[in-house]
């Protein structure tokens, strides 16, 4: 990759690949700058919001739309290590982060069934919220918006809760459905959209904000529909 | 030993971490790090449960939670040579106001709208508690470490 291409292109691409993958704008910019730092390219300047991404040099201009958003910390991880051997001009070590499917199935198990006891929930509730959270975690919506994802999402997992909620009327609802909110909510987002308006990042800052608390509107509308009918049935 | 520990409540604490191993499958987490990433929920959940046990409010609470945290991740972030992100998008989790937020929407679907007031703003008070946390941390780092980013240094 670094053969074939311009050391823009590289760096612009781990730019990229950072934003999709839930990095901060702040890092984001930081590292193409490093980068090119690195190997002596002048006049840089960097432009970046949660959906576009600009860079123009002394060679070049390149523009980057970032589509998608989803969390990996693993490719942050990478893509951190990779751009300081860039800097440092080494060759690039890679290893590969691939979860076992016994650990897989146990690891997702437990972050809603754990949660679900947390919030006081008897064991049977957090079994089966650990349960819905394996299914919850397994569909696959490719969706670009935000909102609609976590719409359909929320609205799966509330039905989910819901279906043997109404069968068995002993499963306290509530708790198995805060439970596998845990999965949906935009926990750091608030956090770093606040840090980017700080660091006067405003334009980034004031996006992530708004994603969050939409966000958290979608997670409202999609649970309140299925306690709505948990109300009436 | 009693002194030191009687007033955590053992059981969440140790309800959080499991939560947040779970959590690092999800979050896709580097298999190395997840020592330090569990390192660091103990610390945010045991701190949330020492603040909640001495009465203090939602916010100071999870601010105290936070601003612990996040020295602990920008330390950390340093020594392992990983971005703080990393450690610190996991370990937040037991701070999330999954609770509240759930609670809120109940009582706005019921109609009783004073109890959603309540939770809504103890919604509100979590994220905040969690940002308040992250902000003092990067003003101690840039005031202390001063740590110019390059961004300063184009011109």
């Amino acid at each position: 990759m670094i053969n074939n291409n311009s050391i823009e292109k590289t760096a612009i691409e781990i730019g990229k690949s950072m934003i999709e993958n839930g990095a901060e704008i702040n890092r984001c910019e930081d590292t193409i700058i490093r980068i090119l730092k690195s190997h002596n390219i002048k006049q840089i300047s960097v432009f970046c919001i949660s959906s576009l991404l600009i860079l123009q040099t002394e060679n070049t201009t390149e523009i980057r739309r970032i589509s998608s958003n989803d969390l990996d910390l693993f490719k942050i991880d990478m893509l951190n290590s990779k751009s300081r051997s860039l800097c440092n001009h080494d060759c690039v070590k890679g290893y590969d982060n691939n979860y076992s499917i016994v650990s897989k199935i146990i690891m997702t198990f437990l972050a809603t069934s754990s949660f679900c006891l947390y919030f006081g929930g008897s064991i049977f509730d957090s079994i089966l919220a650990g349960i819905i959270g394996l299914i919850l975690n397994e569909i696959k919506i490719s969706i670009n918006s935000v909102f609609a994802k976590t719409l359909c999402y929320s609205i799966i997992g509330g039905i989910l809760c819901l279906i043997p909620c109404l069968i068995f009327k002993s499963l306290s609802i509530d708790k198995i459905m805060i439970g596998t909110i845990m999965l949906l909510i935009p926990g750091l987002t608030i956090g770093n959209a606040i840090r980017d308006i700080m660091l006067s990042d405003t334009i980034s800052g004031i996006i992530e904000l708004t994603d969050a608390i939409f966000t958290a509107i979608a997670i409202t509308f999609g649970y309140a529909l299925s306690l709505w009918i948990y109300k009436y049935v | 030993m009693h002194f030191l520990f009687g007033f955590i409540n053992m059981y969440n604490t140790v309800l959080c971490v499991i939560g947040t191993f779970g959590f690092c499958y999800i979050l896709n987490a580097p298999k190395k790090k997840i020592i330090w990433i569990l390192i660091g929920s103990l610390i945010s959940g045991s701190m949330f449960e020492i603040m909640q046990y001495f009465n203090f409010s939602i916010f100071i609470s999870t601010a105290t939670a936070s601003i612990l945290l996040d020295l602990y991740c920008e330390g950390i972030a340093r020594v392992i040579k990983t971005p703080s992100t990393v450690i610190l998008l996991p370990a937040t989790i037991p701070l999330l106001p999954g609770g509240a937020l759930y609670y809120a929407m109940q009582s706005f679907v019921n109609a009783s709208y004073n109890q959603f007031k309540l939770y809504a703003l103890e919604t509100i008070s979590t994220g905040f508690g969690i940002a308040f946390g992250i902000i003092l941390t990067t003003i101690i780092m840039k005031a202390f470490f001063n740590r110019h980013s390059d961004k300063d240094m184009i011109k």
